[in-house]
């Protein structure tokens, strides 16, 4: 009986509670189990503060045996450690984020200017706890965690010696990980928001989206729509948001179909592809990015509980190519690298033989560990940040409307492409249709020995035909379609024969007017400088309105299941 | 003057009386001056004295630009010449302004002020026909004299930001906002000893050691000077000066100036053939070359361009010269530009090729490669007919390389990356070997360095088809012949070799300094200090916002990008605010608009601070919008880019065809003799120096382009260009949706700002009329007579 209480209370009170007090709130229960009600209630919100303030010594004495091995660094790192004997218990059925931050996971500062004294324990009162991300200035910790089993990981923020501890997201489904954002600003002010965004999973038939919210956790809008889900969001200094997704678990020749890494604004803006996995990658993750501009991320070729795999880079500025392995060690498993002041890396490392993620310093230049800095025997040691502060990324000034439910795209010639020569289609698409895809539960699910779900487990994507609308003769359409919507275009022939098909999913955020060059062009391509026909009208209306086109192929509102 | 006692003068605009002389007439009148007005239009005197009780201060006007503070306001107003000899100023200042000295009696006197003739026009036929007319004859109506009402005292009397800035808010222009050198071209000795610096705020030649990084020297020449070359044999330095319209000849080894060369409108680049005896001149604002005898010392003939001619490269055997063009050419409505570099056969001295470069604008920088027979030159490739929507993927503007082939084919490359573009390409210089070329980024503070013979073989290696549609449209390609990019001062404009080929050295235009690189690992050795202010004043401040691409979403583009020199790029844009597809926008100049408020085309701006505030974020920038101080220094910067002088305006004033076209300009009948109703008049909304009332009219001008864009509108037939052009208006009307008004326009150097109308459909100002007043709500302009409208637009471009 205690559990659903407690979830009651959690989800019902104020995140602000942990710091404003326990007894007034207990008041509001009544009948004769006031009084446990009101022990649960300041256990339950009290719990992560209170035994973190006194168990900051005994953890030092918990990990004094494991001392580091070298003294190349001078910043204190926080990172998270995940206890190995708690990942055999978490092969069945979890959320994701339970997989890899299992029961005792938690978040350690160590100073390896007094290595001797082992690590501070910056989570204790968490039953899970990881993820760290710093603030630009270096002060504060942004993390994701829980308290009792059951119950969701919910982003808080502490400073960085684990004091000011609060709650900044409630009731928003498993947050995975959260990042701070730059500054965001409208037309109609000078005066910057701040917010921070964090990847979360919220009901099962959803996917796994990256939302922004207020600092006090207020304003929470989701602003990635794949139905894929996303993972692993980084804020790039020039201002955009770089995410993991794609089909996950699937290896194709499309950029689309495989592990990729996307970006968009910070409000959900102007979606683009980054960077995608090469070959036979299951999975990208985990970027970091240089002070010199290198996105640094892993790519996972063998499933496993971590994510873990090669280190690769690409540069900023031209990340779909030049990208390049970093590790020269293919076989051994790299983990979730961060930026050094000095261009090195910060990464977690275990050989391919087995044992324990280790903390080390890598040489991105000559693809060298260069130094261990830390190993403890019992715990994976991963996600780590040497504290100091960075610079702030670009800011951003937003189209977006939220109260709008639609938003205009338009190609400007959908003959531009890099798959067939334009002189074979030239003349040949007629329309292009609209699909919105959703994702449904399938049921049944299989967990391969790993714990790790094969692709499209648990789910299928379902598309309905939205409408079509005309393409003109220069190639280009315009199109008021629905907002916040995972969508498909696929051009076809006036018999209706597809031309070109998008294999992934784009959407369009509120009041944005997203342009597309051509359909699946190079995206090194800069656009024609030429007036499309499409514009000289108004945009067609698909799937908004009462307005609905027709035309040859799949008739409004019929559905195929990918 | 009061509003009130004016006002009880407009008795009747229908009944004014005809305007200085008759429209057809060629009798002009000219300015007596109020002492001859006054010798019967004194109190008591023969004829009735001025309605309205003389006012000192008009006739103290003249003096107040004498004062302190006028240098202070003519410096918000764009103005570059003294207050007392700025028609802008003058125009309220004093009697007279528009029409110039030429058209003053000898009893006319400037210093009077604000006399009589400012209300009621030059008077010299109303005197003399008074005086030989006998009594009771009627006079000639020629002789009468305009009736002012109370707009013609709003035409001065007007809330003018710039004198409430400096008159009631105090400001003052910072001395070392004048003592900044910004540094804009380079030329170095044949002995690689001395650095020439052209420093355009300074108006100077700076000389430098190159061997100490010492100044040696520092020559006065004319009003901004742009560009410098030297001689074959270094002995005469050669210096443009742009807003003085000279060429100064300098002797290298007194440091002093020999002669200063009458050339065309803005001189921009210079350069001598390889015998050193011609020197060609390039006239940014007048299109057109100005070819000088150096022996002589004189203009021989000029070459005609394209349009904004920049600089100017020899080719390696000296047989021809290279021209690049700052805007491009005009071409159809909403059709891709394209510009021209014109050839120079140096033999002749003419015109021997004009090698189009296709959608490319901003041609600035260019040199020749030795031993690879080709040339280079910077570039931009502005998508002004894709909507601004999104910056990401080049989709506003990509900045590049062009190659010129002897046979006159053209290449281009982009040197932007993805997310790293490389904005505001300015020049380019090749190293004595061919080996390497150095392009500046002024909005990028960097230097890239190009492997020319990468860059010859990458280009050359790919087949015809992707020459011309993918290398121009292709980012992320410079990675193969980019070696790197070298991280410089703010705002490089130019770039040099040394003769040996050992250092290049960059000037760094905002910050004063020249960077001096070691060309074998390409980096920094040494930064040189001109000597400028050590403080960045609030203005300067601006001034570097203004040229920093970092303001953009990847550094794409900076506000000089559009506003080349604060001026246009005479590009129109289809801005997402108002609709994509719909709304075509022309660009307009910022030089000296501050008194011109409201800004933008609809006229929705009451201030260049919102003008450059969150809206430019939002729809433009896509970054986080201007701090409140960084807001402040750019609009300050805004407020002070200089207008050049205008090409046809004399100093003497007004020529006979625009003097005619002046009368038809501020006439208020028609050649029938009717009253023209004042919402026909040109002065009616072109009133004042700045010729704006500053309010929106509608004019007939709202086409297809400007109806919401959810409305039913008739389809267009936009194959159909001729119908096009003037289709726009009747289509529009003839859907019954109501027209729109739009700003009214300053007039001042509306030559050089084409093209024209809020969408830029016109490429020239006759066809405002000829081919876009479709309606006939531009003004009365059915009645004129070829002459006429010729002579109109002769006076329009005067002012």
């Amino acid at each position: 009986m205690i559990l659903p209480n407690l979830k009651f209370i959690a989800k019902h009170l104020p995140a602000s509670f942990a710091e404003t007090g326990v007894l007034s709130r207990s008041l509001r229960f009544r009948g004769g189990r006031r009084f446990t009600r009101c022990v649960i209630v300041a256990f339950c919100y009290l719990w992560p503060t209170a035994f973190h303030a006194a168990g900051e010594e005994e953890t030092r004495s918990l990990d004094r045996a494991s001392s580091p091995t070298t003294k190349t660094l001078t910043s204190r790192l926080i990172f998270t450690q995940v206890p190995i004997n708690a990942l055999a218990a978490s092969s069945q059925r979890v959320a994701p984020v339970d997989r890899t931050l299992p029961d005792g996971s938690r978040i350690v500062l160590f100073d390896p200017a007094n290595s001797d004294k082992g690590v501070i324990n910056l989570t204790r009162g968490f039953l899970a706890a990881g993820r760290p991300n710093l603030s630009f200035d270096g002060k504060k910790v942004l993390f994701v965690a829980k308290r009792f089993p059951g119950y969701p990981f919910d982003v808080w923020e502490m400073n960085t010696d684990g004091s000011g501890l609060r709650r900044i997201t409630e009731n928003v489904g498993n947050c995975t990980a959260a990042i701070h954002l730059s500054t965001m600003y409208t037309m109609h002010s000078q005066e910057p928001v701040y917010q921070i965004a964090f990847c979360s999973e919220g009901e099962p038939a959803s996917a796994r989206a990256i939302h922004t919210c207020r600092m006090d956790g207020s304003r929470v809008r989701r602003i990635t729509f794949d139905p894929h889900g996303v993972h692993d969001p980084l804020m790039l200094s020039d201002g955009r948001l770089v995410f993991g997704g794609g089909q996950p678990g699937v290896s194709a020749d499309l950029i689309g179909g495989r592990p990729s890494f996307s970006t968009v604004q910070a409000c959900g803006s102007d979606l683009s592809i980054f960077a995608a996995g090469r070959g036979r990658s299951l999975a990208v993750g985990m970027p970091c990015e240089t002070l010199d501009g290198e996105v640094i991320y892993v790519e996972c070729r063998s499933r496993g509980w971590d994510g873990g795999g090669s280190l690769v880079s690409v540069p900023r500025s031209r990340s779909l190519h030049d990208g390049r392995v970093l590790a020269d060690e293919p076989s051994d498993t790299y983990h979730s690298p961060s930026a050094l002041t000095d261009g090195g890396l910060l990464v977690s490392y275990r050989p391919a033989k087995g044992g324990t993620f280790g903390l080390y310093v890598f040489d991105p230049v000559r693809g060298k560990r260069t130094a261990r800095v830390f190993d403890a025997p019992d715990w994976h040691d991963v996600f780590a940040l040497a504290v100091h502060s960075r610079p702030i990324p670009a800011g951003r000034s937003t189209v977006v409307d939220e109260s709008n439910d639609t938003g205009l795209l338009y190609c400007l010639d959908a003959y531009l492409s890099d798959r067939s020569s334009r002189d074979a289609r030239n003349g040949r698409i007629d329309r292009v249709q609209v699909f919105r895809t959703v994702r449904h539960l399938s049921g049944e699910v299989s967990v391969d020995e790993s714990g790790v779900l094969p692709p499209f487990d648990g789910y299928s994507l379902v598309e309905e035909l939205l409408g079509d609308a005309k393409v003109e003769s220069d190639g280009s359409f315009f199109l008021k379609i629905p907002a916040r919507t995972p969508l498909r275009l696929q051009t076809i022939d006036s018999a209706g024969q597809l031309i070109e098909a998008m294999t992934s999913s784009f959407w369009v955020m509120p009041n944005e007017t997203r342009g597309c060059i051509g359909c699946h062009e190079d995206r090194e391509r800069t656009p024609p400088n030429r007036y499309p026909l499409a514009l000289r009208s108004p945009p067609q209306l698909v799937g908004v309105g009462s307005k609905r086109s027709t035309g040859p192929g799949l008739e409004p509102g019929e559905e195929h299941v990918k | 003057m009061s509003g009130a006692r004016v006002g009880g003068l407009a008795y009747s605009a229908l009944l004014i009386i005809p305007g200085i002389v008759a429209a057809t007439g060629d009798e002009f009148s000219y300015y007596v001056g109020q002492s001859v007005c006054l010798e019967c239009h004194a109190p008591g005197g023969a004829a009735s004295a001025c309605g309205v009780d003389p006012i000192p201060k008009h006739g103290q006007s003249f003096d107040a630009l004498t004062r302190e503070e006028a240098s202070h306001i003519a410096a918000l107003c764009g103005v570059s010449c003294p207050p007392t000899e700025s028609q802008i100023c003058l125009g309220c200042h004093a009697t007279a302004a528009t029409t110039g000295p030429r058209w003053t009696k000898p009893t006319f006197d400037v210093n009077d002020g604000v006399q009589c003739e400012s209300c009621h026009g030059a008077g010299s036929i109303h005197v003399e026909s008074f005086r030989t007319s006998r009594a009771g004859e009627p006079v000639q109506s020629a002789a009468r004299l305009r009736i002012p009402d109370s707009d013609s005292c709003s035409a001065c009397h007007r809330e003018r930001a710039s004198h409430r800035v400096v008159l009631e808010e105090g400001y003052r222009r910072p001395a070392a906002d004048q003592q900044y050198r910004t540094p804009v071209s380079l030329a170095i000795s044949p002995d690689g000893g001395q650095l020439y610096v052209v420093c355009e705020r300074s108006d100077s030649l700076v000389e430098v050691d190159t061997r100490s990084g010492t100044l040696l020297g520092e020559v006065a020449v004319g009003h901004r000077p742009s560009d410098v070359a030297l001689g074959p044999d270094g002995r005469t330095i050669y210096v443009t000066n742009r807003f003085s319209n000279t060429l100064s000849l300098i002797d290298s080894s007194t440091r002093k100036v020999i002669t200063g060369i009458p050339v065309g409108h803005e001189p921009h680049g210079v350069l001598t053939d390889a015998s050193g005896d011609r020197i060609y001149v390039l006239n940014t604002g007048q299109d057109s070359v100005s070819v000088l005898s150096a022996k002589e010392r004189r203009e021989t003939h000029r070459l005609t361009t394209g349009p904004g001619p920049w600089s100017i490269a020899r080719s390696p055997d000296g047989s021809s010269l290279y021209v690049t063009h700052v805007r491009p050419y005009p071409g159809p409505f909403l059709t891709p530009l394209h510009s021209e570099i014109t050839v120079i056969e140096t033999k002749r001295g003419v015109v021997a090729a004009r090698p189009v470069v296709a959608e490319a604008n901003g041609l600035e920088g260019i040199a020749s490669v030795p031993g690879h027979g080709v040339a280079l030159f910077t570039l931009m490739r502005t998508k002004n007919l894709v909507p601004l929507t999104r910056l990401g993927q080049g989709w506003a503007i990509t900045n590049g390389l062009g190659l010129l082939w002897p046979d006159g084919r053209v290449d281009q490359v982009l040197l932007d990356e993805p997310a790293a573009s490389f904005a505001d390409p300015g020049d380019v210089a090749v190293s004595p070997d061919g080996r390497f070329a150095l392009v500046t980024s002024g909005g990028g503070n960097e230097v890239a360095v190009v492997d020319v013979g990468k860059l010859i073989q990458f280009v050359t290696s790919n087949s015809d088809l992707r020459r011309r549609e993918v290398l121009p449209n292709h980012m992320g390609s410079g990675t193969d012949f980019v070696v790197r990019r070298i991280s410089v001062g703010k705002n490089p404009r130019a770039v040099v070799f040394s003769p040996d080929g050992r250092f290049a050295y960059v000037a760094n235009a905002l910050d004063d300094s020249i960077t001096v690189l070691e060309t074998g690992g390409f980096t920094v050795t040494r930064v040189i200090d001109l000597g400028g202010p050590s403080e960045v004043t609030e203005t300067r401040w601006g001034e570097q916002l203004f040229h920093d691409a970092r303001i953009t979403f990847g550094g794409q583009f900076s506000c000089r990008s559009c506003h080349p020199d604060g001026h246009i790029n005479g590009l129109t844009f289809d801005i997402e605010a108002d609709g994509i597809g719909m709304h075509p926008s022309d660009n307009r100049t910022l030089r000296g608009i501050f008194d011109t408020a409201p800004f933008k085309w609809e006229g929705t701006n009451p201030s260049l601070e919102r003008q450059c505030g969150p809206r430019l974020a939002v729809f433009f920038t896509r970054l986080a919008p201007f701090t409140p101080s960084e807001l402040s220094a750019l609009t300050k910067y805004i407020r002070t880019i200089e207008r050049p002088p205008n090409p046809y305006r004399s100093p003497e004033g007004l020529t006979v065809s625009q003097r005619r076209g002046q009368i038809v300009f501020e006439r208020t009948t028609t050649n029938n003799g009717e009253p023209l109703p004042v919402g026909k008049r040109c002065v009616t909304c072109h009133s004042g120096p700045y010729a704006t009332s500053r309010t929106s009219a509608d004019v007939g001008t709202t086409m297809w382009f400007d109806v919401p864009i959810s409305s039913e509108v008739p389809d267009v037939d936009f194959d159909d260009i001729e119908q096009y052009g003037a289709m726009g208006l009747y289509y529009f009307v003839d859907a019954g949706i109501p027209t729109k008004s739009f700003d009214v326009p300053h007039l001042t150097n509306i030559f050089d700002s084409a093209p024209y109308l809020h969408n830029g459909v016109a490429p020239t100002l006759e066809l405002i009329w000829t081919r876009f007043d479709v309606l006939g709500k531009h003004g009365m302009t059915g009645d004129l007579s070829r002459r006429q409208f010729n002579d109109l637009i002769e006076y329009l471009k005067g002012l």
